[in-house]
């Protein structure tokens, strides 16, 4: 074990006592769960480990990790613990609660090659576990920490378990066809069309637009390549995952959101109400600061280091976004690999 | 007119915002995030805006980073957007019917891959199983009772 790890391990310590009254007030609630206060302090344990756990960051003060450890869920965690160890009370209490939205979840997404009751199966499944390593069966629940709900913990697993089932009757999903028909599954130009006039203007015109469309590209990289990575983020959800103000404003809705808190670092308005509600319109204003910073970055690059005009600089404009939206964007996508979704590890 | 032009401006830079990151799909994050892919765990509390901000630091970087973890958080937005209604879980649960679960068990069990090893299938009978027994058994006696 590394010093980090000793170190973290006994700040886990020091918060003993929290977790042993959490323990107690599940077991108040479900005394017959069969968890003990052993198999609950573990899966804490875990959860401090693999979200305050990361080696370049700071050893968590044992503040901290109390404050982490009051986050958690716990009554899903003890129950999701229980669940997991097959416990029949835990899991009468799990159906009861939870089998309509499993069902529910997995009709949204069931399709024409999917049923849903096939995708409620193989949840259920993977849920208890099939496959067992040094004598313990693998249930999924083992894998849940308790840092979101169960509810939405299953939802992710319902929303995998129907890739799965989609994977298994065709070699690979790719996006396009998975998704929903919002914006991804759009008709998209195909390859690259160049001039192709062999004439001397037409080749000097293809030099001279070349060069613009060289710059202007380098100039854009490195002005999106200054923002910070929430402001990426931000972009890369509303511009290539298609994702509407909405429902960006959904994902930032709770008070404690990380990408809210980025952003809302720069308002001293928001900072004083963190409770507001996010607006589409907010997200929309964090839109457009981020689009002035690139805007501010872009000129500074083109006329700073190319020398160019502000006219220039606006014929650069209009000939990189011509260019860029004939590109091929399934080849580039395909190059960096983005184009097959791939599940997350251990999953 | 120069308002124009400024709009104008700020319109072809958004396409062309638009057109590069398309093309690239990916950013090179500001640091180097440390993680290799998000599981389901990870997914889940990152879309319900769960983590703190040094937690999230990581996870934003790779979400920059790597299309398929934020192709897989994109799409569990829409599913809770699409879905709504948090926090209704027991909503119109119709009672259960004694002994289902043990069945369940009893059928999820028997899809265990067999070992060498032993399994513990479940290890406490459910009050609608010992409910289902006390009725069996107070029936057995009225009947025998009744016989009497």
């Amino acid at each position: 074990m590394n010093q980090f790890q000793d170190h973290l391990q006994r700040t886990i310590s020091e918060c003993a006592t929290d977790i042993e009254a959490l323990y107690r007030r599940c077991l108040s609630t479900a005394p017959n769960y069969g968890v003990t206060l052993e198999d609950f302090t573990t899966a804490i344990r875990a959860a401090v480990n693999k979200y305050l756990g990361q080696s370049d960051v700071d050893v968590p003060t044992a503040e901290t990790a109390r404050s982490f450890i009051g986050e958690l869920q716990t009554t899903d965690l003890y129950l999701a613990l229980a669940c997991s160890r097959g416990n029949e009370h835990a899991w009468w209490e799990f159906d009861q609660s939870y089998r309509r939205y499993i069902e529910r979840v997995a009709r949204h997404l069931a399709s024409a090659d999917t049923s849903a009751e096939e995708v409620i199966d193989s949840v259920y499944v993977e849920l208890y576990g099939t496959r067992v390593v040094d004598g313990v069966r693998q249930s999924k629940f083992a894998t849940y920490t308790g840092r979101g709900t169960l509810r939405g913990w299953l939802r992710t697993v319902v929303w995998h378990a129907v890739i799965d089932l989609h994977r298994a009757s065709h070699d690979e999903v790719s996006i396009e066809d998975w998704s929903e028909a919002g914006g991804e599954a759009r008709a998209r130009p195909g390859s690259r069309e160049r001039s192709r006039e062999g004439s001397e203007t037409a080749a000097i015109d293809r030099i001279t637009r070349d060069r613009y469309a060289a710059a202007t590209a380098e100039a854009l990289d490195e002005s999106l390549q200054s923002l910070g990575d929430h402001e990426k983020l931000l972009l890369l959800y509303y511009h290539v995952e298609n994702l509407k103000l909405r429902e960006i404003a959904r994902l930032v809705e709770v008070p404690t959101s990380p990408l809210r808190r980025w952003f809302q670092r720069q308002s001293k308005r928001r900072l004083s109400t963190p409770e507001s509600r996010v607006h589409e319109s907010t997200i929309m204003r964090w839109l457009e600061k981020v689009y002035e910073k690139i805007q501010k970055a872009f000129r500074d690059v083109l006329q700073g280091r190319h020398g160019l005009s502000d006219a220039e600089v606006d014929i650069c404009t209009e000939l990189a976004t011509g260019d860029l939206a004939r590109e091929d964007v399934r080849n580039n996508l395909g190059d960096s690999g983005a184009t097959v979704l791939s599940k997350g590890r251990g999953e | 007119m120069a308002r124009q032009k400024t709009d104008r401006r700020a319109a072809a830079l958004r396409d062309l915002i638009r057109a590069r990151l398309m093309a690239r799909a990916v950013i090179a994050p500001s640091r180097y995030s440390g993680i290799a892919h998000l599981d389901g765990d990870q997914l889940s509390a990152f879309v319900e805006g769960r983590l703190g901000q040094t937690e999230s630091t990581p996870f934003i970087a790779h979400l920059v980073s790597c299309a398929a973890c934020r192709r897989a958080t994109a799409e569990l937005v829409r599913l809770q957007f699409a879905l709504g209604d948090e926090g209704q879980t027991n909503q119109g649960v119709e009672l259960e019917e004694p002994g289902r679960i043990r069945r369940l068990l009893e059928d999820l069990a028997s899809r265990v891959v067999h070992t060498h090893e032993e399994v513990m299938a479940y290890d406490a009978p459910a009050e609608d199983l010992e409910q289902e027994n006390k009725t069996e058994d107070e029936e057995e006696k009225n009947k025998g009772e009744d016989e009497g």
